[in-house]
């Protein structure tokens, strides 16, 4: 029995004081190189779970623990947490004024202090992951959605993560892009990069997931193999959700 | 009617370039400190502590609400006064040099501008989208470094117009210094006219000094705009 390389406990996450709140009691946890696949409908709860994980949200309570220690503490380093967990958004948000090369070294030379030799050489291998070496100079409006998206990725991935967060990666793409960025993520679950993924793209979930978690409503409604949430629920909810999107 | 601006120009052009230098020096400063203030405090007015907000809101709201005019001679005569009143001590007009009032007039127009490039600030660094401050803390950067590397850099590119406009609203501003007797271009024209009787002259000459000054500034700016666009953004994106 391995450490749980994240544990949440009795997350709770209200936005506004008279609002029923986002997330209610969430508890899960993921092992290192696990790749856990959080599905629901929308207004659910799933980007503020992500969210809360690298602290872009700040959770009203609960604890999270990362590698055995609590991220919530005021003594926690925030910034240097983030280092250590990569995110990927649904609308890429890469900086629109820096090039893809310096998209991926701006977190590699401000953040980790790597001079401007090193950091391009890790940019130019991730960006050899992603199929992209030839876009270094480019800037995001010069993208594809799906090249941009790949970025994306690279940009979290050269800062050498232990967990990926990735939310909802492929909804802004055009059907025949979603391909590549799936490729890529299938890619990274073989390597046993540790993730949570945001998706409907149940093809991925089927082939990469280890685990399948149904949030409804600011809870974890269920939660399974593949298998078992995607063939076979057992709640009504979670039925009804999987029939609406299959 | 005689009219010969020609001449009047060359004949008087050590006055004229005197005035000429005393309005860009005081343009040039309070322009500097006026971007200072103006970052400051549109910082301040975006921040979620009240401690900050608040008095960076009253600032630019002060500033932004009252006549120009009425900020310069305020300054100039009853800023002393309520110095002395709470000092109890005589009455020093000119507050920082003895008679001049030139740096009353750089702290006041700084001030002023200083609100309005607050409000220019604030209005350029929120219509940059959320994700990417979210993107950049994401990372790892601090609040400051975010700023710094991500979203400053980008709103610039929305700022650097409007603040153009605000430098050349500056310069013409600027002439109402004249009113406390700062001896910049229009003081100038002020006392040509009056002792050379050449009214029609003096005003044609000023009038000509202060549109080359400002026109080639903003054909200078916009030359500065076109060149730090971003490839493949906004509608002229055509590279
Ligand atoms: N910044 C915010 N301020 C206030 N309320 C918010 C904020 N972000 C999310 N919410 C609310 O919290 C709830 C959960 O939102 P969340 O974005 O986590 O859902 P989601 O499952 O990711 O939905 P989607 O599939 O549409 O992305 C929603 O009711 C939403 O209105
Ligand atoms: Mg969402």
């Amino acid at each position: 029995m391995t450490d749980p390389l994240l544990k949440i406990i009795n997350l709770r996450k209200q936005y506004r004081p008279n609002e029923e709140p986002a997330l209610k009691d969430i508890n899960m946890e993921v092992k290192k190189g696990e790749v856990v696949v959080i599905i629901g409908a929308s207004g659910s709860g799933k980007s503020t779970l992500l969210r809360c994980v690298n602290r872009l949200v700040e959770p009203t309570s609960g604890k999270i623990l990362f590698e055995g220690q609590n991220v919530l503490d005021p003594s926690y380093d925030i910034n240097q947490l983030r280092t250590q967990i990569g995110m990927v958004f649904q609308n890429f948000n890469l900086f629109t004024h820096l090039t893809v090369m310096n998209n991926i070294t701006l977190g590699l030379t401000k953040v980790k202090g790597l001079s401007v030799e090193e950091a391009e050489k890790i940019a130019f291998e991730t960006l050899e992951m992603v199929d992209l070496s030839d876009k270094a100079d480019s800037y995001p409006a010069q993208l594809s959605g799906g090249q941009a998206q790949r970025v994306g990725i690279a940009r979290a991935l050269a800062m050498n993560p232990k967990l990926m967060l990735f939310d909802e990666p492929t909804s802004a793409l055009d059907p025949e892009l979603v391909g590549g960025v799936i490729e890529i993520m299938e890619k990274l679950a073989k390597e046993h990069m540790t993730m949570m993924v945001v998706t409907h793209e149940m093809g991925f979930a089927k082939e990469a997931a280890d685990r399948v978690l149904f949030v409804d409503n600011g809870v974890i409604l269920e939660e399974g193999t593949p298998e078992e949430i995607l063939t076979n629920p057992k709640s009504q909810r979670t039925r009804q959700f999987l029939n609406r999107i299959l | 009617m005689a009219i010969d601006v020609f001449g009047f120009l060359v004949e008087y052009n050590s006055w004229l370039l005197s005035g000429l230098m005393i309005t860009i020096q005081i343009c040039l400063l309070s322009m500097g400190f006026g971007l200072i203030l103006g970052l400051i405090g549109a910082l301040m007015k975006l921040s979620k502590n009240p401690i900050l907000r608040w008095p960076g809101i009253v600032y630019i709201e002060i500033f932004r609400s009252t006549p120009l005019l009425v900020q310069i001679l305020f300054m100039s005569f009853a800023y002393p006064r309520l110095v002395s009143e709470i000092f109890n001590q005589p009455i020093v007009l000119g507050t920082w040099t003895n008679p001049s009032s030139f740096w009353d007039v750089v702290i006041v127009l700084s001030l002023n501008t200083g609100a309005y490039q607050a409000e220019i600030i604030r209005a350029g660094i929120t219509s940059i989208p959320r994700g990417q401050m979210e993107a950049a803390r994401a990372v790892g950067l601090t609040y400051p470094q975010a700023m710094r590397y991500v979203i400053l850099p980008q709103a610039y590119r929305v700022i650097t117009p409007p603040l153009a406009n605000e430098f050349i609203n500056l310069i013409l501003n600027s002439s109402l210094v004249s009113v406390v007797a700062v001896k910049d271009l229009t003081f100038m024209g002020r006392s040509l006219s009056a002792q050379t009787f050449r009214t029609l002259d003096t005003w044609f000459s000023i009038g000509i000094i202060y549109f080359v000054l400002t026109f080639s500034l903003s054909r200078l700016l916009q030359k500065l705009e076109k060149k730090y666009r971003i490839p493949g953004l906004g509608i002229h994106g055509e590279d």
